[in-house]
């Protein structure tokens, strides 16, 4: 499990405003975090090795429970700590073979 | 008595609403509506056809000249923005349909 | 006891567009609620990978109907800074001009239906009527009524002239006194106070907790708006004050929303006042290979967020989080011990957009492939 707590606590932010995923090799995680009278968000950027899942910071936001769940459901990670890590959000899709994008 | 008084108030008044297609209601010069290829001044030059969002403008290799897809376009004059010929324009006119569904898909 | 499930949606009249809502009800007090979501997924973020600039600005307004220019506000928020390209004044004060009557436009829809909910039909029809006014002014402006695309990266496509300011004044003039009238029977009627006044309470210390936004948070006593905090664009030139309450009940919710209509029209006609002489840029301004940044905006519910990741001049990444997901962690803690009568009213008071909210991130290596979410989450293409 990667440990990520201990970083964001030296951020020492507000509130967490997104958590991103992007596929690449090794995949990639960025977190983004605000302060109340900046412009400028602080950014933190994970790497995520293949199999290994992430520490959850629901425990210092608690508005991190549903971001990390969509990226969670997108990209397949688990967030170690977070109860909707797993769930299905998105309801049952059938297969799609590409032409409904066309 | 303030009852009454509204309701024959409305009974006397017009609908609110224009009678069309007896009556068709203005829109401004400016509207973005059924969009126009000049192929005289087309050059073929591709810009159109890597800049649309949806794939709605494609050159014809046999001719090059851009011709337009009206079930696919979205109508956000970015094609017009990027000509270097400024051959397309928008004109204001609204209703776009026809009973003929191949002459739609080459405008 | 039995507890049965009482579903709003997915199609309600009360809703604008599709969630599912279950409510576990006892007797008539609700117990507990969740939802389901992805009835309006159509897969946004995967059209916007592998296309030029300019493409992805026009394609990321059509994420919503009603909040479209905050959109591209946002995303011309993360990408311009990645070019060093500086925004000259005019640009900024016409954009600001387009963000805010669309602020004013979308709060008077959503008072509309907020009477519907209560089942005033008059005073709907009569904000309807007003809105009609705002959207005639978009039509001589930019060209289209919802979907403006009057944005250009580092440009505009038009300059306004001395007869659309002049539009703009005589339109606001017509407007004042029956909007003023309406505020006040929504202040004062018997029973639009009885459904709204106590109910779907948000204290202060849970809006800080989970992090809302928008007028929800403004209504329970945060003073927190992004155009004050953090100025961007035009907003450098023209001050905005903030409208707070500290009720946190639907009633402050809904004259925050109103309140915030007299604002955005007084900052449209500061701004119009101080737009300069000198013409937009001609386009293309800049062209722009590698980057990445992110860009945050005030849309009218609330802070609008986008990450954009560019690389050989075309965006590989787009990431969009809206104020309605920001919010939605509230949704179940807001709808547990209220009356199931006032469940459509507090639902709207929240002001949810789900179009603006359910995209797909679609992962492509080199060739067009399209995942479902089944392989998304299994991480691999066929099973």
């Amino acid at each position: 499990m990667i440990k990520i707590l201990s970083k964001a606590k030296r951020i020492s932010a507000d509130r967490l405003v997104s958590v991103t995923g992007i596929k690449e090799e090794p995949f990639l995680l960025y977190y983004h975090f605000s302060k109340n009278n900046q412009l400028k968000m602080k950014e933190l950027k994970i790497e995520v090795p293949k199999g290994e899942s992430v520490e959850s910071l629901i425990s210092l936001y608690a508005n991190a429970e549903i971001l990390e769940a969509e990226t969670a459901e997108m990209f397949g990670i688990t967030f170690e700590g977070n109860p909707s890590s797993g769930k299905r959000l998105f309801r049952e899709e059938k297969k799609c073979t590409g032409q409904c994008f066309q | 008595m303030g009852m009454t008084i509204t309701v024959i108030k409305n009974m006397l008044k017009k609908p609110a609403t224009i009678k069309y297609p007896k009556k068709k209601s203005d829109i401004s010069k400016n509207y973005r509506g059924r969009i126009v290829v000049d192929r005289e001044k087309c050059i073929g030059c591709y810009l159109c056809q890597i800049h649309c969002p949806t794939g709605a403008i494609v050159v014809d290799p046999k001719d090059k000249k851009a011709y337009v897809d009206i079930g696919r376009c979205i109508f956000c004059s970015l094609c017009a923005e990027v000509c270097p010929v400024k051959c397309i324009h928008f004109t204001n006119e609204y209703e776009k349909v026809s009973k003929d569904k191949e002459k739609l898909k080459r405008q | 006891m039995h507890r049965t499930m009482f579903p709003i949606g997915p199609q309600h009249p009360s809703l604008k567009e599709p969630i599912f809502l279950k409510l576990y009800v006892e007797g008539t007090v609700i117990e507990k609620a969740e939802f389901d979501l992805g009835y309006a997924h159509r897969g946004v973020e995967e059209k916007m990978e592998n296309k030029e600039i300019d493409t992805t600005l026009h394609a990321v307004q059509r994420t919503c109907g009603i909040c479209s220019q905050c959109h591209s506000l946002a995303f011309l928020n993360a990408v311009e800074p990645m070019g060093q390209i500086r925004i000259p004044k005019r640009v900024a004060l016409q954009r600001m001009v387009i963000a805010e009557l669309e602020r004013i436009h979308s709060h008077m829809l959503w008072s509309g239906v907020m009477m519907h909910e209560m089942g005033l039909e008059t005073l709907f029809m009569y904000y309807m009527r007003e809105r009609e006014k705002i959207l005639d002014v978009f039509d001589e402006l930019t060209g289209n009524r919802v979907h403006h695309s009057a944005d250009l990266i580092g440009t505009m496509k038009m300059n306004f002239s001395e007869e659309d300011i002049e539009m703009i004044s005589k339109t606001f003039d017509s407007m004042k006194d029956k909007l003023e009238d309406y505020r006040r029977s929504v202040e004062g009627h018997d029973v639009i106070r009885d459904r709204c006044i106590g109910k779907g309470k948000i204290t202060r210390a849970d809006a800080v907790k989970y992090g809302l936004v928008g007028p929800v948070a403004r209504a329970s006593g945060i003073s927190y708006d992004v155009r004050v905090n953090a100025p961007y664009l035009g907003y450098q030139f023209v001050k905005v004050n903030p409208v707070v309450r500290t009720e946190g009940d639907v009633h402050a919710r809904t004259l925050v929303r109103l309140d915030e209509t007299f604002e955005s029209m007084r900052i449209v006609e500061e701004a119009c006042s101080k737009i300069p002489k000198s013409k937009v840029p001609k386009y293309p301004v800049k062209r722009i290979f590698h980057g990445q940044g992110a860009g945050r905006v005030e849309a009218p519910r609330g802070e609008n967020f986008h990450f954009v990741k560019i690389d050989m001049a075309k965006t590989k990444r787009v990431k969009i989080r809206t104020p309605t997901v920001a919010n939605l962690v509230m949704y179940p803690k807001v709808l547990q011990g209220a009356d199931i009568t006032d469940a459509p009213v507090i639902v709207m008071s929240m002001d949810p957009c789900i179009s603006c909210m359910e995209r797909v991130a679609v992962i492509k290596k080199g060739k067009t492939e399209v995942w479902s979410s089944h392989e998304l989450f299994r991480g691999k293409k066929h099973d």
